[in-house]
């Protein structure tokens, strides 16, 4: 079932006589238990698309159910139906994790012994009980961007709506963050992850849309996008030594790219030992350093969405 | 509206006392200061302490007007426009509580915060000067009147003006309402054309409330005061409130 749908919705912002098309006719839809990864550039309308959802912004056109419940027209809704990460620069003052983390979960309602119970839980599944109890103030900024995690995560509406929640994060916290946001869906609870960290959340994510420019570019389930563009393809990439008239596509790529001394191949999966082959000489021939065969990523796959939408904007 | 909203008043407020923490502390040192220094320091620009024309009282009962001031149309205001650049308004707003408490709960806070400021500046301007105060039970409604005439017009010019100006606004109050406002001397002295603005403002009814409860037996305040008063109180939470729900 879905918990979040947005509708052919349309925001537009009027700054100083100048309009910007902030989301332009953006269909979605989460269901239950779903993580949704929402990717896209910066500017692309993803915060905006979170905005509408908690009644800070109200769409221009289209509309927006929580729940079954229309917070276009009972745009107060939204902050109860769906639990937010704060945007990274959110002050927190003096207030220390826990003290704040208690805080909004006695706000959603549940109880002070429960409160704690989930504090500790989560404090301690992220590992950072040793910041439990410092001040907001003299906290770095990934315990910052953790407890703000938490904070969403204590009392999880319908939904949560979770905000780049991994940057500044130490790789190690990285791992334990994703793992707790699964745990999140167990109950039902549907998570939008908004990121550009499209590599580190690809494993992460069930469903995904990217945005570019206001618009849906696609959307659906992570793992059928990846197949049904990159299909069996592979990739090699290299640290290229010599310049692009040195490299010549061998027969068994489907292409060679050469950018800022990146050299990159792409070749049908059953291809890979030619692929090897080929990069063992050309590295005997000192035309390339280190090399790595790697799946097509759900990044790659952004990129060149992204790079044909910005084409097409320019033809 | 049920025992629910209360409790869920209790935590705002324990979010915003919480974040503020000492500096509302640190806050209300410098007030207790601020209007000590109004009633005591400003009696050396008077040619003698025992000045005839009650200017001593003036300043006595001038100095609780000023600390409501600069805590609710100075501090409060440049704290808002900080909050809203910070995105702090931003998440408050998505809260799961009606925006109104956060209001309530913020107004009450720096209410309290200068309270000692107005007790002790008046307790000690009583011991040093005598001044003739005669505190009248009009004092707890007047209190009342006063500081939510003051918080509603700083919450609402801060928060519908756009940050930088509302800083900016935040800053020519301050000067203003030290050196041409009639808080520590009669309007009589101000040239006509600023006393007809200061009949609109809402800085000189509030010093009249304030002296006609702090010393009833020298001085009164007129029926319009109030009246005054009480229509920012309800401009100014309109335009905090209005912000606030503003989706």
């Amino acid at each position: 079932m879905a918990v979040i749908e947005l509708d052919h919705v349309t925001k537009t912002y009027k700054s100083r006589g100048r309009k910007t098309l902030a989301n332009n006719d953006v269909s979605l839809s989460v269901n239950e238990g779903e993580v949704f990864g929402l990717f896209g550039h910066n500017g692309a309308g993803k915060t905006t698309i979170v905005n509408q959802l908690l009644g800070l912004l109200r769409p221009d056109s289209g509309s927006i159910m929580i729940a079954g419940k229309d917070v276009v027209k009972e745009p107060n809704l939204g902050r109860y139906l769906c639990s937010v990460q704060p945007q990274s620069r959110t002050p927190l003052g003096e207030l220390t994790p826990r003290a704040v983390t208690q805080i909004m979960g006695k706000l959603r309602g549940i109880d002070d012994a429960e409160v704690e119970r989930r504090t500790k839980e989560l404090f301690g599944k992220l590992d950072i009980e040793q910041w439990a109890d410092v001040q907001g103030n003299k906290l770095s900024g990934g315990v910052l961007r953790l407890t703000g995690f938490c904070m969403a995560a204590v009392a999880p509406g319908r939904a949560v709506i979770l905000d780049e929640p991994t940057n500044d994060v130490d790789p190690v916290r990285r791992r334990y963050l994703w793992s707790a946001i699964r745990d999140l869906t167990r109950d039902g609870t549907a998570v939008v992850v908004v990121t550009h960290a499209i590599r580190e959340a690809e494993s992460a994510v069930d469903t995904i849309a990217i945005l570019n420019e206001g618009k849906v570019l696609v959307q659906g389930n992570a793992r059928e996008i990846k197949d049904r563009t990159a299909g069996d393809q592979m990739k090699l990439e290299a640290v290229a030594k010599a310049g692009e008239e040195q490299f010549v596509k061998p027969e068994w790529a489907e292409s060679l790219k050469l950018a800022e001394a990146e050299l990159v191949l792409t070749f049908p999966r059953d291809l890979a030992t030619e692929a090897l082959r080929w990069a063992g000489e050309q590295r005997d021939r000192g035309l390339v350093a280190q090399y790595s065969l790697t799946e097509i990523t759900l990044e790659d796959m952004y990129i060149e969405l992204i790079g044909k939408a910005v084409d097409g904007v320019q033809r | 509206m049920s025992s629910g909203s209360g409790s869920k008043l209790s935590h705002v407020i324990e979010l915003q006392a919480k974040k503020q923490g000492s500096y509302l502390v640190v806050f209300a040192i410098i007030m207790i200061v601020v209007a000590l220094g109004v009633a005591i320091g400003f009696s050396y620009l008077m040619s003698s302490p025992d000045d005839t024309g009650g200017g001593m009282l003036y300043l006595a009962t001038g100095a609780p007007t000023i600390v409501l001031i600069m805590t609710a149309l100075v501090i409060v205001p440049m704290q808002n426009a900080g909050a809203k650049l910070t995105g702090y308004i931003d998440f408050v707003k998505s809260l799961p509580v009606s925006r109104k408490l956060f209001l309530i709960a913020d107004v009450g806070i720096w209410a309290l915060v200068t309270v000692p400021a107005i007790a002790i500046s008046v307790f000690v301007a009583h011991l040093i000067f005598a001044p003739g105060y005669a505190i009248s039970w009009t004092i707890i409604p007047g209190f009342v009147l006063m500081v939510l005439s003051c918080f509603a017009i700083g919450y609402g010019y801060s928060f519908v003006m756009p940050a930088e100006p509302a800083m900016a606004v935040s800053q020519l109050i301050a000067f203003t309402s030290l050196m041409f406002s009639p808080i520590n001397f009669p309007l009589e002295r101000l040239p006509e054309w600023l006393q007809s603005v200061h009949e609109v403002l809402p800085i000189y009814h509030m010093a009249e409330v304030m002296r006609a409860s702090l010393a009833h037996t020298s001085f009164s305040a007129e029926p319009v005061s109030y009246i005054v008063l009480g229509a920012w109180t309800i401009v100014g939470f309109f335009g905090a409130v209005r912000f606030l729900e503003k989706a």
